[in-house]
């Protein structure tokens, strides 16, 4: 286990909040564990069929894992070393499903009043009617089955019967692949509201990374069923763990290095220097550009490594109108924090408001950078163009190579 | 509560007016049902079961309703193949009385121990040609035209009991093989579960004749649409009609069975066809 | 027109029904939402009655509890209670032949539920019996009526297995089905019809109605 996975745990497990963990093989392999404090959003992420739906599916009680433990606001609800496991009727959790799970036969007011059995009849109807209230449900659509009702509000009503139970946890599930954009926008600000005044985790699961880096405190990377990383987003993609995880949140720009160990004269520097790809290239890495980058003290000098850069990053500029200073060479990028480099267009697709750009180093034979051009970064650019990247030294984030899952990036 | 602006759509448990008046009819309807069946439930359950060859269906009705009229006990009364019924009473059917149109079933059950005693003969009964009004056939009883049919293809299809558990049937076989027409008469045969199967076969029109009892042709139901004519009975053992009471048989049954030996019960009989044996032999 | 028989085709019918209710709802259910090895043998067993000729059944009825067999003599004489040629035993046929009609409409029925609307349920506090009343049967209610109306017109016209098990003795066993048989062979061609349009009027209106009921169910979803 990682330290700073065991730091980010711990500091939800001060709160009263969600720690899970799982440990199975069959009938789907998970491990792992992740934890939330109350009233903060843990996003778990990941590709479909990662074992997010699965692991969410045990921390509600629906199914039950070959070893596991969560504990919700300090209750046990499962822990398969004392063989304690509440059925999700006990669990007091508040689950909205994807595809809502609504009951067709009754109208959206008895949908919420199931969860209000407890109570008498009149005040069952008067809670639901509130709950309803709170998520902006109209009145007249109250005595409305689901079926005529739209996406949006199915889902306000789903909500609405998870929040009636006052759950001790709140699961999302994808809460909105299936929903249009008009309906999402309300459905963020919802969210924002019951984080604000519900004092209890709550735990959104999706593939959908923008809205995870959007909405979520923390998040949680899955992929084939195991936690592959937990933290806040930016810190999960300014130093993924690993290529793996460094692919699924989206980094596009991921090379090979050599780790030749700290800058002498820069403290907290050290040396990274940037190898090809494949066997493509010079094979003489003094050919090849040193970079001034972060040392985080972790990697032994000497090694090979992976490194990423984040979009961000990356700045375009208009080619130099002599011979860049930060042409490559050793010793060429000195201790600046940037470097320059120039770069010529390979492809630049246009995608309505973004453009996709594939950009290839002149000076880095076989090495190019992938970038996502939006808002004020974009500029018109055209395959063929010629143009100057400026790279922030900061950015870069050095994993060692012989990391599991540090596969060669993908052609 | 009926709230503004509702969707006029009931919820789950409440009713609509237009259900609640369909449930009240419903209710209705099945208290007068019950009412009209009530009358034939509460009626006199039968103090006795009585198993009775088909052949004697007609008579034995005439025979139960005036044993009733006379202040006897009510029957129930149970018709079918003498073969069947004795199968039956062996699987323990819950009969008291049995009438069968063969003494040997009776002789069998009072091997298995199933009769009280071997029984008595009751009647004598004849087998005959019955021609359904419109056939081809001429009810001849020596069957010679039923030859002539066999060969001129007038005859397509005939009629007798089965012969595997209905004396009339086995008897009709033997008359035919008496005649020498069971073969040629084999693809155009129809089997009846029983006498009166056959019989109601007989008359069903795609059947141009069969053999059956007399006492079933002389059935005014049935006379009214046949020609009837006795075959020779030398040309068949003869079907000796045996009855027995069978073990824990109640008094009704006893009755019954002791009714059957007087006069008017014989003359019921000797009415329908049957012959009856002077004196009422007991063997 | 014989009341007797009518009568007791509808007792028989009726019976038949109260007995395989809760019977045919726990296997349907059981097979329904059961993952389990055996099953398929199980469901072939339910659906045998209706591909078996009714001769065959009555014959191993007839065989394996009737009056000559160790099971009927035990019953006969500790009980009391005769299988064969009794009401008893009509409805104990009646019970196993009507089996796949009761069973598969309702157990196509809870397999249409999605598992989520029961997983929502447990979720929102619901027991297993709370779950069983407000989701799973109103869900699978067209289907429930459709089998409780296949049962009871189904049995209203059962003939071989009841001629064989029964016989026919009136007042007993001789269902309307079986009078008609016999008063067709007693040559009463009126009374045969008057029953024989009886019978066919009430299918018919059972089957109607079940089918209306089940739209306007699913209309109402």
């Amino acid at each position: 286990m990682k330290a700073d996975d065991v730091a980010a745990r711990g500091a939800a497990a001060d709160a009263p909040g969600l720690q899970v963990e799982v440990e199975q093989r069959l009938p789907m392999p998970l491990a792992g564990g992740f934890g939330c404090a109350a009233g903060e959003l843990l996003a778990l992420v990941g590709p479909s069929g990662a074992g997010k739906t699965s692991m969410m599916r045990v921390v509600a009680g629906l199914t039950r894992p070959q070893s596991g433990r969560v504990v919700v606001g300090g209750r046990v609800w499962l822990d398969t070393a004392t063989g304690v496991c509440l059925p999700p009727q006990a669990r007091h959790v508040g689950l909205v499903f994807q595809h809502y799970a609504l009951m067709p036969h009754l109208s959206a007011l008895d949908n919420v009043a199931l969860a209000l059995l407890e109570l008498p009849r009149a005040e069952r109807r008067s809670r639901a009617r509130h709950w309803l209230e709170h998520v902006q449900l109209a009145p007249e659509l109250h005595a409305r089955r689901p079926a005529v009702l739209s996406g949006g509000q199915q889902q306000r009503v789903a909500v609405a019967r998870a929040l009636a139970r006052e759950p001790a946890l709140l699961l999302l599930d994808e809460p909105f692949s299936a929903v249009d954009q008009m309906s999402r926008q309300g459905l963020y600000r919802l969210l924002a509201d019951l984080r604000r005044e519900l004092a209890v985790p709550i735990v959104l699961v999706t593939h959908d990374l923008a809205e995870a880096r959007l909405l979520a405190d923390r998040m949680a990377v899955i992929d084939a069923g195991r936690v592959l990383q937990q933290g806040s987003p930016e810190a999960i993609h300014r130093a993924p763990r690993n290529a793996r995880v460094a692919d699924l949140v989206g980094l596009q720009n991921r090379f090979r290095g050599r780790w030749e160990g700290p800058a002498a004269g820069a403290p907290g520097r050290g040396w990274l220097r940037w190898l090809p790809d494949g066997a493509a290239g010079h094979p003489d890495p003094a050919a090849w550009p040193r970079l001034a980058v972060l040392d985080k003290g972790r990697i032994v000098p000497g090694s090979p490594v992976t490194w990423v850069l984040p979009g961000d990053a990356v700045r375009l500029l208009d080619a130099a109108a002599s011979a860049s200073p930060a042409a490559p060479g050793p010793g060429a990028t000195g201790h600046a924090d940037t470097v320059r480099l120039p770069a010529r267009v390979a492809e630049a697709r246009h995608l309505g408001e973004i453009t996709l750009a594939t950009l290839d180093l002149p000076g880095l034979p076989g090495t190019s950078l992938r970038l996502t051009l939006a808002g004020p970064r974009r500029r018109r650019i055209a395959a063929g163009d010629r143009l100057d990247v400026e790279l922030d030294l900061d950015g870069v984030h050095v994993m060692p190579a012989r990391e599991p899952g540090n596969l060669p990036p993908a052609a | 509560m009926i709230e503004r602006g509702r969707a006029p759509v009931a919820s789950s448990g409440e009713l609509l007016p237009r259900s609640a008046a369909r449930r009240r009819l419903l209710r209705q309807a099945l208290a007068t049902a019950a009412a009209v069946a009530a009358p034939g439930l509460r009626a006199q359950t039968p103090a006795a079961t009585v198993a009775a060859a088909s052949d004697l269906k007609f008579a034995l009705e005439e025979i139960a309703a005036d044993f009733e009229r006379a202040g006897g006990a009510r029957l129930r009364l149970v018709f079918g193949s003498s073969g069947n019924l004795s199968s039956q009473i062996l699987q323990g059917a819950p009969f008291h009385l049995f009438l069968s149109a063969d003494e040997a079933f009776v002789f069998r059950l009072a091997d298995a121990g199933r009769t009280v005693d071997r029984g008595r003969l009751y009647a004598v009964g004849r087998i005959g040609l019955l021609v359904p009004q419109g056939s081809p056939l001429r009810p001849d009883g020596t069957l010679q035209d039923l030859r002539a049919a066999i060969a001129d293809g007038r005859l397509r299809r005939f009629a007798i009991a089965n012969p595997a558990h209905a004396p009339y049937g086995m008897r009709a076989r033997e008359a035919l093989q008496h005649a020498g027409l069971w073969d040629a008469l084999q693809p155009h045969l129809v089997l009846g579960e029983n006498v009166s199967q056959a019989a109601q076969f007989a008359t069903a029109g795609a059947v141009q004749g069969g053999l059956v009892a007399h006492s079933i042709a002389l059935a005014p139901a049935v006379a009214r649409q046949v020609r009837f004519d006795l075959v020779p009975a030398h040309w068949h053992r003869p079907l000796r009609q045996r009855m027995a009471l069978l073990r824990g048989a109640p008094a009704a049954a006893r009755d019954f069975h002791d009714h059957l030996a007087t006069p008017s019960a014989q003359a019921a009989l000797a009415r329908h066809g049957f012959e009856i044996p002077h004196p009422p032999a007991r063997e | 027109m014989d009341w007797t028989a009518l009568v007791l085709s509808l007792k028989l019918a009726a019976a038949t029904l109260v007995v395989l209710l809760p019977i045919g709802l726990a296997l349907a259910r059981w097979l329904a939402w059961g993952r389990f090895a055996g099953k398929a043998w199980i469901e072939a067993a339910v659906v045998l009655p209706l591909v078996l000729p009714p001769t065959v059944l009555g014959y191993y009825l007839l065989v394996g509890v009737g009056g000559g067999s160790p099971i009927g003599r035990w019953l006969h004489e500790t009980l009391g209670v005769q299988l064969t040629f009794s009401f008893s035993g009509l409805l104990l046929a009646s019970i196993v032949f009507n089996l796949p009609f009761m069973v598969q409409p309702v157990q196509r029925a809870f397999e249409a539920i999605p598992r989520e609307l029961t997983e929502a349920a447990a979720v929102s506090g619901l027991g297993f019996w709370q779950t069983l009343a407000r989701v799973e049967l109103p869900l699978a209610w067209p289907g429930i009526l459709s089998a409780m109306v296949l049962t009871f017109v189904h049995t209203m016209g059962e003939f071989g297995v009841v001629l064989m098990v029964g016989g026919s003795i009136p007042g007993q066993t001789q269902t309307i089905a079986i009078a008609i048989y016999d008063r067709v062979q007693a040559f009463d061609f009126a009374s045969a019809d008057r029953m024989a349009l009886l019978l066919l009027v009430l299918s018919l209106t059972a089957v109607a109605a079940s089918f209306l009921a089940s739209a306007r169910l699913v209309r109402r979803r």
